[in-house]
């Protein structure tokens, strides 16, 4: 990456090992920051460019609430944020990352779009391919993301503690806000019982709790690869 | 801030009326015949051992509305496209709202 200034600009080059995706990677206030899209890579860069300038314009915001740039509800608004920015920009197909958080959209393998003289008709293809993995670097579970313009997916991974104590969460909602909070929540818990559950499937959302006695899912964690989809309405 | 054309034509319009029609399922089914070893190590906090909640088909429930599963009947063995982790630099949780809670 080089720099101009105290403005870090972007290089085309692949982010994602998947063929067919364009990706740009980039650093924003010590937050690591992603953007894949199916789109060709003028559209993907631009893409990139316009979530840079988002983070960029709005970190002095963020850096007055408290906490700091890098803690992870930020990062999670960051993501809604340059969500949104896409949305607005038209792009249907996009994954985001923030420092291991995701929030994506449509499909990293779209079918096509109608032609003028068709009907309009879903074209969104498979949804994307997500894992979680754990502080080791392991993947724990496969889920897809079926997100779709205006209602994304989000899948953000916490843990705390260590040794018997150890517990890391993954949380699938319709926002990152929303599964940051989540997952701050199931964190909170020293044990997790019907109430825990049902604050997890009240927001729509669904939850992967790995500890040292096993994993338990909530019940709607999909099954491996299976695709989630938030909730509308 | 200078985008393609292309990147501001009426994609928005097709999404949005199709994000309506689309209803992908989000239902999970409620049993699995998955055989997995129910005793495999993730590694997960040093070297715990997880899947052996449940049982040897995979899936238990707890009765807590949580659903016990096996290591492994996660995975699909399919490459994933993007990929969910913890942050190295925010090792444990670090919003306000844990914080308040502990």
């Amino acid at each position: 990456m080089t720099t101009i200034g105290d403005e870090p600009q972007l290089e085309q080059q692949p982010h994602s090992a998947v063929p067919g995706l364009s990706g740009q990677a980039f650093e924003v206030r010590g937050v690591r920051l992603s953007v894949d899209t199916p789109a060709d890579p003028e559209e993907a860069l631009a893409a990139a460019e316009a979530v840079r300038r988002l983070a960029n314009e709005t970190a002095p915001r963020w850096e007055l609430t408290p906490g700091t740039l890098g803690s992870a509800s930020l990062r999670a608004r960051v993501l809604d944020e340059a969500g949104a920015l896409l949305d607005q920009l038209g792009l249907v197909h996009w994954a985001l990352t923030a420092d291991g958080d995701v929030l994506a959209s449509g499909s990293a393998h779209p079918r096509r779009a109608p032609a003028a003289d068709e009907a309009l008709t879903p074209f969104f293809g498979t949804p994307w391919r997500a894992a979680v993995e754990d502080a080791g670097g392991r993947p724990v579970a496969h889920v897809g993301l079926a997100g779709t313009p205006g209602w994304p997916a989000a899948l953000v991974v916490r843990h705390r503690g260590l040794e018997d104590r150890y517990r890391m969460v993954a949380v699938l909602a319709s926002s990152a806000q929303e599964a940051d909070l989540v997952a701050d929540l199931l964190l909170s818990h020293r044990s997790w019982d019907e109430s825990s559950e049902a604050a997890v499937t009240v927001r729509g959302a669904a939850a992967l709790i790995a500890r040292h006695e096993g994993i338990m899912v909530s019940e709607a964690w999909p099954q491996a690869g299976q695709p989630w989809a938030p909730r509308r309405g | 801030m200078n985008f393609p054309q292309r990147l501001l034509l009426g994609v928005a319009s097709v999404g949005l009326a199709a994000a309506g029609a689309l209803g992908l399922s989000t239902s999970t089914p409620s049993t699995t015949a998955s055989s997995v070893t129910p005793t495999s190590n993730t590694g997960l906090g040093g070297s715990t051992t997880l899947g052996s909640v449940g049982t040897h088909t995979g899936v238990s429930t707890t009765g807590s509305g949580w659903r016990a599963v096996g290591s492994g009947t996660l995975l699909s063995g399919r490459t994933a496209e993007i990929t969910a982790r913890v942050s190295a630099r925010s090792a444990g949780t670090s919003t306000h709202l844990a914080e308040a809670a502990a």
